[in-house]
């Protein structure tokens, strides 16, 4: 399980109708919006890596979202890290 | 974990990212978010990747890494980071790190056939030792190498080059950083006589214009991209430029993007030029105090071998351009000569020898380079409209030439990785200085690099060929002799002749003229052109390759030894980005298993030699120098027992564990808790990063490279300092007065760097008067003409091949890969194509293809749309997949200047698999 922060960055008059959006999208929860500056804090829980990286794309994937960039990650001390192995063509000369 | 206290964390996280942000906060909020955080270790670190060098902040708990946030207090990257730095927490944790020494054996013994064994370190080092010393007797030091690293710290280049340079006597050192900065190095030296840019990323909020040449910005320096983007929405005159050979992220915010054919961006920088003399706004007052005009030989080569007994069959007609070359139409009127002529590149020996010219040649050399004649070559996509790409050029000359507004052009490979590199580089500068708009806040020509410490270990330190630290280079004898008194060594201890270039071990290893390479921080066998050749060299020729990795990467591979790595956080290190700033950080996590820190293993393998061994007298094939015998270096065995050493003594003993570095102590108040493994094993007790830091910063200081005192770079409000760091003060705009307590009193700006000032005098063509004029204090405005690509299509081979990176992946994707989140983003490496190109070969999106150049084939699939555009006749391959080998069919043609390869061009076909 990860926890991840994410900071977007919208028009200030928008902020209240893409904190809506947001809150609609599983995993997503708006915590902190600041409507003078047009920015959102926004915490995702994933328990897989593609429901992590969907995260972010749905919220870059929204009406008038300038940037969103993840800023703070945690992973669950309790478990572990889950890493892909690559094999490739290169096999053959081990 | 139960749902309170995931609530909880939750809730501190976005607390803690607000306040970082600026947003309000409640106190009650604060504490909560503190109260969770002081659960773990905290403490800072730097990104593992790109150049920008983005701060960011560790939490680690039991030993592991356990959370990672932007560092707010980053200059660099003011509390944000982009998608690889996000995941800088998971890199150490794949499953496949290597934890133990792996050898190839056959039967218990060493075989090159064999199959890979753990062995014990002991072990591991007998062998390599072993083999080490078989190479070194029969071909001496010339005939061993180091394949190092722009990913290097600070400290484990020092130790690599100083290991090998004062220790083994051997100059064949050479980072992966030669296929990334080599020609923005040489732009440097060339134009300023020293290394490193004028400018800092600060240059972004001062400026109007942000105009990138070959750098892809959006996706390979995501963070100063947000910052370029940003200044866009504050500033209402700030505009963007993209100019590049391919549609790409970076064009989606540009105002005016330049789609150009290969390496007519020489052209375009020409245009510029004759469009700044033409419109009269050469800025004399600035050009006449601090510049002089340069030129140089034409016919340089392209950097590939000279003989075509190693080439492929097909390759050969690409190689014979070394020898001759034949001018073409473009190339003739840029030059000045016949179209046809054919050219003996006679001056492939010195082809950066430079001189005077006055500047009423200079402004004969840009003359032909009209609107007509640049606009009809340059034009990179077949569908724009002539006049649109007209309109085009005007408009960038336009924002160029504008007296009232600041500029910063922004580059990276694309200047880099360029058959002409040094030269483009130093046409970045040219129109700059003729403007004079260089060195001074939101003006520039800035150099970004790719790679974390390219700049503070690569080129700074010296891990080159040619090079010791703080800019000295070993052709140099009062820069040896300098380097032989800071190191307490023999005098002519050192190597005055330049080793072998990274591509130029390759090449020795194929031919037999290097038996023994040491791999470090770096993928070489995926990373350089015409890889075919090097697999080959690898494994069928007699050698002995040694790979230190954290992953079992292509090079660990094809290696016969693999050493198992500490990566990143696991050991202390230091990196210095883009801009001249050191940042440093703390072990925070101990490595896995029986992997260990890469200065460890350095030390550990000079522990096994002793003076008697290198120090004697050694055959160099090709040395001449003044005070030393033709093809050999002294013994100097009787100096060294007169400075008070013993033949017995051990290289670690002489050059690293000596007096002057023990008096630094371990445990020291600086490590503040964390551990520190390398010291540990060596056992000791002296604080091996921060003596090597402080031995190495004495090479700088007083010099224009000042680095601080080690301690400074962890004080609580420090966040990495920009050298040259005077007094405790960093320097923001170097030659500039108002900045740089370097320059001259009584000056405005000064181009201190003191490299190649005295030259000779001469026309477009030649020199005429041998008498050398002193440039103290002035930088160059060089005159190169358009030169074409070695390679370029033709009717076998219809198409250009451009390779490079993604965002979401780091180099050879040796670490990235190896991220889930990262690796499902972006999972291969695809072959960007225009959708004509396709249906002219009856291809759909997302088919399987083949890519064929003169040198080798992969297999890929297509993508005709996404984030890369591309013009017809041309493909783009990134090449972090291993599983896509693009660099089987690139072309290791380099500037033969900086020995940079082009990985930017050659000709391929694409048929479907």
């Amino acid at each position: 399980m990860q926890l991840s922060s994410i900071l977007v960055y919208t028009v200030p008059d928008n902020v209240s109708a893409l904190q809506a959006q947001i809150s609609a999208i599983p995993y997503l929860e708006v915590h902190y919006q600041c409507h003078d500056s047009g920015r959102l804090v926004v915490i995702q829980e994933a328990d897989n890596e593609e429901a992590a990286m969907a995260g972010l794309q749905g919220i870059k994937g929204l009406p008038k979202v300038m940037a969103a960039e993840m800023v703070y990650h945690y992973v669950d001390e309790g478990s572990t890290l889950p890493a892909t192995t690559i094999t490739g063509e290169t096999a053959k000369w081990v | 974990m139960g749902i309170t206290r995931r609530e909880f964390i939750k809730a501190s996280m976005a607390t803690a990212t607000a306040a970082a942000m600026g947003l309000p906060v409640t106190q009650a909020a604060m504490a909560a978010t503190r109260k969770m955080e002081n659960h773990w270790r905290w403490d800072r670190g730097v990104c593992r990747f790109c150049g920008v060098g983005c701060g960011i902040q560790i939490a680690t708990k039991d030993g592991k890494i356990v959370a990672t946030k932007a560092d707010p207090d980053a200059p660099v990257n003011r509390g944000i980071n982009c998608i690889k730095g996000y995941f800088n927490g998971k890199i150490l944790y794949g499953k496949d790190r290597l934890t133990q020494p792996l050898l190839r054996m056959k039967n218990g013994k060493f075989d090159k056939q064999g199959d890979f064994v753990e062995v014990s370190w002991e072990r591991a080092f007998d062998e390599m030792e072993k083999h080490f010393r078989k190479a070194y007797d029969e071909l001496g030091p010339t005939g061993v190498g180091i394949f190092g690293s722009g990913q290097y710290t600070i400290q484990e280049g020092y130790a690599a080059m100083k290991l090998m340079k004062a220790g083994f006597r051997s100059n064949n050192i050479d980072p992966n950083a030669r296929h990334c900065m080599a020609s923005a190095v040489a732009g440097f030296i060339q134009t300023f006589g020293i290394d490193e840019p004028a400018g800092n990323y600060d240059d972004i909020e001062h400026t109007d214009t942000a105009i990138l040449w070959g750098a892809n910005m959006a996706e390979m320096h995501p963070i100063l991209w947000t910052r370029i983007v940003d200044r866009r929405s504050k500033h209402k005159n700030m505009r963007i430029v993209n100019l590049s050979t391919y549609s790409n992220m970076s064009s989606d915010m540009a105002d005016l993007e330049i789609i150009f054919k290969p390496s007519t961006d020489l052209a375009i920088q020409n245009y510029i030029a004759r469009e700044i003399i033409k419109r009269d706004a050469v800025n004399w007052d600035f050009v006449k105090k601090h510049c002089v005009f340069a030129t140089g030989p034409y016919d340089i080569g392209y950097g590939m071998r000279n003989t075509s007994d190693f080439a492929f069959s097909k390759e050969k007609d690409t190689q014979a351009n070394q020898r001759v070359h034949v001018l073409d139409k473009y190339e003739a009127i840029g030059q000045r000569r016949k179209p046809g002529t054919k050219v003996p590149q006679e001056a492939q020996a010195k082809p950066g020898k430079h001189w005077l010219i006055q500047f009423e040649e200079f402004k004969r050399g840009v003359e032909p380079y009209t609107l007509d004649f640049v606009a009809e070559l340059a034009k990179g996509d077949a569908d724009e409209p002539l006049d649109q790409f007209k309109q085009k050029l005007q408009q960038l000359a336009d924002l160029y030439v504008d007296a009232q507004r600041k500029v910063v052009s922004f580059w990276t490979m694309g200047f880099n990785q360029h058959q002409r590199g040094t030269w483009v580089n130093e046409q970045a500068y040219m129109n700059h200085l003729l403007l004079g708009k260089q060195a001074m806040p939101g003006n520039g020509a800035f150099s970004l690099t790719g790679q974390p410490s390219a700049c503070g270990t690569a080129r700074e330190v010296g891990t080159f060929s040619h090079r010791l630290p703080a800019d000295l280079v070993v052709f140099n004898p009062e820069h040896r002799q300098r380097a032989e008194d800071i190191w307490h060594l023999p005098k002519n201890t050192l190597n005055p002749k330049v080793g072998s270039h990274i591509t130029k071990i390759m090449r020795d290893l194929e031919d037999g003229s290097i038996k023994w390479a040491w791999v470090q921080v770096n993928n070489p066998f995926q990373g350089t052109a015409n890889a075919n050749h090097w697999i080959k060299a690898a494994r069928k020729m007699d050698n002995f390759i040694v790979t230190s990795d954290g992953y079992p990467s292509i090079s660990a591979k094809v290696s016969d030894l693999i050493l198992p790595s500490a990566m990143i956080f696991e050991k202390w290190g230091a990196y210095g980005n883009a801009e001249r700033r050191t940042q440093h950080w703390r072990e925070q996590v101990p490595p896995p298993g029986n992997a260990r820190s890469d200065v460890w293993q350095i030390l550990e393998f000079a522990k096994r030699f002793k003076v008697k061994d290198v120090w004697g007298e050694k055959k160099i094939p090709g040395l001449k120098a003044d005070g030393f015998r033709d093809g050999e270096l002294p013994d100097v065995l009787n100096e060294a027992r007169i400075l008070g050493y013993s033949a017995d003594d051990t290289l670690y003993d002489v050059l690293f564990a000596h007096p002057r570095n023990k008096k630094f102590v371990w445990p020291d108040p600086i490590a503040n808790g964390h551990d520190n493994h390398t010291v540990d094993l060596l056992g000791d007790g002296w604080f091996v990063e921060k003596a090597l830091f402080e031995e190495y910063a004495r090479f700088g200081r007083g010099h224009g490279h000042d680095l601080a005192d080690f301690n400074l770079y962890f004080r609580d409000d420090v966040r990495g300092l920009k050298w040259p760091v005077v007094n405790g003060k960093e320097t923001q705009w170097r030659f500039n007065s108002k900045y740089d307590p370097y320059v001259a009193k009584g000056k405005d700006i000064d181009f201190y760097g003191p490299a190649l000032k005295s030259l000779p005098s001469g026309d477009l063509d030649k020199v005429t008067d041998t008498t050398k004029t002193s440039l103290k204090g002035k930088a160059k405005i060089f005159f190169r003409p358009y030169a074409a690509p070695v390679e370029q299509p033709n009717k076998d081979y219809d198409m250009w091949l451009c390779t490079g990176r993604v965002l979401e992946h780091w180099h050879s994707g040796t670490m990235t890969q190896r991220v889930p989140e990262l690796h499902r983003a972006v999972p291969n490496a695809l072959v960007y194509m225009h959708p004509g190109d396709a249906q002219k070969r009856g291809l759909k999106n997302h088919d399987a293809v083949w890519v064929e150049s003169r040198r080798g084939k992969v297999q890929a699939m297509i993508e005709t749309a996404r984030r890369n555009r591309l013009p017809r006749g041309m493909v783009f391959v990134p090449w972090f997949d291993e599983r896509v080998y693009i660099n089987k069919v690139t072309l290791d043609t380099t500037c033969p200047i900086s020995k940079q390869t082009d990985f930017k061009k050659c000709a391929v076909k694409v048929y479907k698999a």
